[in-house]
């Protein structure tokens, strides 16, 4: 029964063409959260805290470094080191704490993060698998397998890559973006304009390269659904290859599959590709060319605005300013290919949630199986021994008494209607009676019981009926334990 | 993993040497992508050089150093990122046409494959190997020819750059590169083995998930669901376990890089700022300072790029073995030089034949066959399960081919014809029925690409499938699914006999094929075979007693061996197996 073996990193494709629309409802990242929070609350809050910390160190050397050079080294050059020295230590004890904090932070936040992101693994796995084994046969019926596992397999990839390493990446990220960008404001308003424009432009591209890249990618899960299908089926049916002699055929179907595979596979490498020395090299550009205006600026002794007041332009805050841009465009570098990482996973989180609110069978039994015992007069008891007799136990709600009926295997079928579809009706007011233990020459293993719902019938049972190929063979085709007893009869066409 | 110990005569230089045979028409783009990465590179490490100069020249003084260094920069910015665009879609291209290359390399390969190489691998890893192992190799071989080129010339170049700026202070980042490098390799080597040993048990508990997945009706009978659910919190709680451990360890990656870069930046505005100083900005400058800390930036970085690469490579190592092992395989059945390629009839020759599926099998599955059929007659096989029927009858197409002794079809032995000339002769209804997805036109092609739909019919009424397949909305042009699943067990089996009548084969062979078929139909098929092929020679593998009672020659095999041989009459009258099983079936003695 178990099959594939995975490999060493367990990743297959999608089962099927329908799990690559990764159409996840609306509120699932929320839901998301929420369900990290509720087992990791306390964890979670100290994580964020730590990587907002560590954000801030990181743009601490870009930071100060402007007012290194003004208040320390252009005076000093003057002055002395005597003159600049006490600044010089200020300014230095200041970096070593930001740093010592920063890394610190890091430690902490990247241990729990392994903690909570394999603990919510492991909850969503076992509140999937709990769910799964509830599920009507239906559902099993009506979706391939292979995208079942997709969602234990591929689906929790991704969500643990986007919980332990994209979403803090990118809060990460996006804190040492904002304080920059505060910074440079601070620093000054016409450079920043400069940066602005630069931004804009690469996140227009981003927009428009990382669009073309995820279609292209769709387009390419497909291709590879596709050729894997087609290797599968035809690994599966390989005897029947040979023995029709197929092989060239089947070629030939191969590499029709294959061929479009490298071409979806190509552009989409190729869009993902470029994105980031795209990014890069416009950060360099944005580089230079701040440099060419601070210079224009200061050539000009033109006035600089900026939050904390007008000034004129020095070489510490185009310094500054330059290193700061490249850690801005780096950082929006890092951010844009956590974004597609963040979409897998949100998909990916939706399709197990989508698992876990599938509705399970009903079972509103109430007459239980019980082990009982005889007395002299052939009055049945309950019992907790294990007695090789079963009675079952029904519990009369209306006056309040408990009989108990020997279980001897008659089944009988009361104008029961089926159908695996409800537009498809295939037992209509079946009816049928079998005696108690009467055993046929084929011993078939299932027992009757509720397989399927029944889409209408009165039944003196409260099992229904079971499904088992009636064929009057003495093949066993199951190597499981034959049961003694009752017989399951089905009808299908 | 199963095929560990026979990857032992692979080494990764012969792994490589195999896999780059797969590269053919993509050298060009896998050599230009490279080259343009080093150019990008270069370029992008003289930029913060050049750009020392520009801020130096920031006093303000004039505007011409400026805009000559500004126009400097922009171009050498623009060509970079010509080169990095270049780069990337010579990679893309690279990489998916290495991919594409192995993916028919290995299909190739695989359709040569006998069955018993076929079971050596397995089917499923076969399937992995094609395309999980592939999309590594792939992924891997992209970041080879991409970062991995990148980031140590990254490296170097910041180093040189860095040394020429101020030597000194340079010599900070040269201490710290080991003392990165240590720490994070240091890392990544004690995390791999580990993952690899956990991967072991997540595919585990992934492979109990799909036992429950197809397995769902046994555990529903049998009211087990407490017990797998109990069984697989276990399992994911180990996992669990494991995989925090091990991420705990990959958890030292990032503060040790953020020391690393603290540190190496602190001690550089302290020094450089004290130089700066101290020489009164001539023996070190502002401009050289900034530059400094981009370089130191980068190098650092590198590194822990370098890791990320080692880390992803190594794992994909694992993959390349498995499909060098693949396309380094010596099938083991082949057509002969000189073959014959025509069977002249459909005689059957077993001259005391022995078979074991594997050397390493510790008896034998079939032990001295000796059989005689005639062109033409009818052969029944009966026995209990594990008796080797199915086993028989795989020797005559040469599915396998038998370890001592002799198999002959029309004459002669099945070795000295051509594989396909054989195999179109011989007709076998497999007792695992196949249907591929297509109509079901398609699928009866399989027997004749050729076949007229009057041939096809015709033999679907031969096979009773006829009549449902009118009784279906697109009849002859039905779509079937992948694995047959919407149509019956029945029906699928009828479809497949049809399959196999298109052939028309001197030897007709059916592998407990009509076990889904009421007793009724079976008579029918049975009757239809007797007066409309009657030259064809049927060997029908069953169960039931009444699908072989007809045939002119019945065989009883049991252990491997056949134990009684007659015609049914003959069988019954000798109150031996046939007699037992007869009886049983019948649940009556017949007079004698």
């Amino acid at each position: 029964m178990a099959q594939e073996n995975r490999g060493p990193r367990g990743r297959r494709g999608p089962g099927s063409l329908k799990d690559v629309k990764n159409a996840a409802k609306p509120g699932t990242a929320k839901r998301l959260i929420k369900y990290l929070f509720h087992y990791y609350r306390p964890q979670l809050i100290v994580v964020t805290i730590c990587i907002i910390l560590s954000a801030l160190a990181s743009t601490v050397a870009t930071v100060f470094m402007q007012r290194l050079i003004d208040e320390v080294i252009t005076p000093g050059i003057t002055e002395g080191f005597a003159a600049v020295a006490a600044k010089f230590v200020q300014i230095l004890a200041s970096m070593a704490i930001f740093y010592l904090v920063g890394i610190f932070s890091s430690f902490l936040y990247t241990r729990i993060m392994a903690t909570v992101t394999q603990g919510t693994l492991k909850h969503m796995r076992d509140d999937m698998f709990d769910r799964m084994e509830t599920l009507p046969i239906r559902y099993f019926d009506t979706h391939a397998h292979g995208s079942i596992m997709s969602t234990y397999t591929n689906d929790t990839d991704a969500i643990r890559q986007m919980i332990g390493q994209s979403l803090p990446m990118f809060i990460q990220s996006a804190v040492a973006i904002i304080a920059i960008i505060v910074m440079m404001l601070c620093y000054s308003i016409w450079l920043s304009l400069v940066v602005a424009v630069m931004i804009w432009i690469m996140l227009a591209l981003t927009g428009r390269i990382g669009g073309e890249s995820s279609a292209y990618m769709t387009r390419q899960q497909k291709s590879l659904a596709s050729v894997e299908g087609y290797i599968e089926e035809q690994m599966n049916g390989a005897r029947v290859v040979k023995v029709f002699n197929h092989e060239t055929r089947s070629r030939q179907d191969f590499k029709k599959l294959n061929d479009e595979l490298f071409s979806d596979s190509e552009k989409a490498n190729s869009a993902g590709n470029v994105l980031m020395p795209i990014l890069n090299n416009l950060g360099n550009i944005m580089y230079v060319l701040l440099a060419i205006l601070g210079g224009l600026l200061v050539f000009s002794h033109a006035v600089n605005i900026s939050l904390t007041g007008m000034g004129t332009i020095t070489a510490g805050i185009i310094v500054s300013f330059l290193s700061m841009s490249r850690q801005l465009s780096q950082t929006i570098g890092q951010i844009s290919n956590q974004v597609s990482l963040i979409a897998m996973g949100i998909a990916g989180a939706g399709r197990v949630f989508e698992l876990m609110d599938e509705k399970p069978e009903e079972d509103n039994g109430y007459v239980m199986l019980v082990n009982a015992k005889k007395d002299a007069d052939g009055n049945l008891t309950e019992t907790d021994e294990k007695t090789g007799l079963w009675a079952w136990k029904h519990f009369h709600k209306a006056d309040g008494t408990t009989t108990y009926v020997e279980l001897k295997g008659d089944i009988q079928m009361e104008h029961v209607d089926f159908s695996y579809n409800p537009d498809h009706e295939i037992l209509t007011t079946y009816r049928s009676m079998q005696s108690p233990a009467r055993r046929s020459p084929s011993s078939v293993p299932p027992v009757p019981e509720r397989r399927r719902s029944r889409t209408s019938s009165t039944g003196s049972m409260t099992s229904q009926t079971g499904r088992s190929g009636m064929t009057g063979s003495t093949s066993q085709r199951s190597k499981s334990p034959t049961f003694e007893g009752p017989l399951a009869w089905c009808c299908r066409t | 993993m199963r095929n560990k110990n026979d990857r032992n005569g692979q080494t990764l230089g012969s792994v490589i040497h195999t896999l780059s045979g797969s590269v053919r028409e993509y050298k060009k783009a896998s050599i230009l992508t490279p080259l343009f990465v080093a150019g990008e590179v270069c370029l992008e490490c003289i930029l913060p050089f050049v750009m020392a100069e520009l801020i130096d020249d920031l006093s303000g003084n004039s505007v011409q150093p400026i805009l000559k260094y500004g126009a400097i920069l922009l171009a050498f910015a623009m060509c970079s990122l010509l080169f990095g665009v270049l780069s990337g879609r010579f990679a893309a291209t690279a990489s998916s046409g290495f991919a594409k290359n192995l993916r028919t390399d290995l299909f190739d390969k695989v359709q040569d494959l006998s069955f018993q190489d076929v079971d050596r691998f397995s089917t499923s890893s076969l399937v992995t190997r094609m395309t999980t192992d592939v999309t590594n190799v792939q992924n891997a071989y992209q970041m080879l020819i991409r970062i991995a080129v990148r980031t140590p010339l990254m490296m170097l170049f910041s180093l040189i750059m860095s040394f020429t700026i101020n030597a000194r202070i340079a010599l900070i980042f040269l201490c710290m590169v080991p003392v990165l490098a240590v720490i994070i390799f240091g890392i990544s080597l004690k995390v791999m083995p580990v993952f690899r040993r956990i991967f072991r048990k997540y595919d585990a508990m992934n492979e109990s998930v799909e036992e429950n997945v197809s397995g769902i009706r046994v555990v529903k009978a049998f009211v087990r669901e407490d017990y797998e659910k109990d069984k697989f919190h276990k399992a994911s709680g180990t996992v669990q376990k494991d995989f925090t451990m091990a991420e705990k360890i990959l958890a030292w990656n990032t503060p040790a890089m953020n020391a690393c870069m603290y540190v190496a930046l602190f001690l550089v505005s302290y020094l450089g700022a004290r130089l700066i100083i101290n020489t009164a900005g001539t023996g070190f400058t502002t401009g050289g300072l900034s530059s400094l800390i981009t370089y130191g930036v980068q190098i650092l970085s590198s590194i822990m790029m370098l890791s990320m690469v080692f880390v992803m490579t190594s794992m994909a190592q694992e993959s390349a073995e498995r499909i060098a092992e693949v396309l380094n395989y010596t099938p083991t059945l082949t057509s002969p030089e000189n073959a014959v390629t025509t069977v002249p009839d459909g005689s059957v020759d077993f001259d005391h034949v022995s078979f074991q599926y594997s050397s390493h099998s510790k008896r034998k599955a079939l032990t001295d066959i000796n059989l005689h059929i005639k062109s033409g007659e009818s052969v029944g096989i009966i026995g209990g399960t594990g008796s080797s029927k199915s086993t028989l009858i795989q020797l005559i197409p040469r599915l396998y081919d038998a370890t001592d002794g002799v198999v002959k079809v029309g004459g002669r032995d099945v070795k000295t014809y051509d594989l396909v000339s054989l195999r179109d002769a011989v007709a076998v209804v497999l007792q695992k029925n196949v249907l591929f997805s297509g109509t079901i036109l398609d699928n009866m092609r399989w027997g004749n690409e050729n076949a007229t739909e009057e041939e096809i019919e015709r033999c679907c009424r031969l096979a009773c499938a006829d009549e449902f397949i009118q009784q279906m909305p697109d009849k002859y042009n039905t779509w079937i699914e992948q694995g047959g699943t919407n149509v019956s067990g029945g029906q699928k089996q009828r479809l497949c006999i049809a399959r196999a009548l298109i052939k028309k084969p001197k030897i007709l062979i059916l592998d407990d094929s009509t076990s889904a078929v009421d007793t009724k139909t079976d008579a029918l098929i049975r009757r239809a075979f007797a007066e409309e092929i009657p030259d064809t020679t049927k060997i029908i593998i069953a169960q039931r007693i009444t699908s072989v009672q007809d045939c002119d020659m019945i065989l009883v095999m049991d252990g491997g061996r056949i134990v009684e041989q007659g015609t049914h009459d003959e069988l019954i009258s000798k109150g031996g197996i046939y007699r037992e099983i007869y009886d049983s079936q019948t649940g009556r003695k017949e007079a004698v």
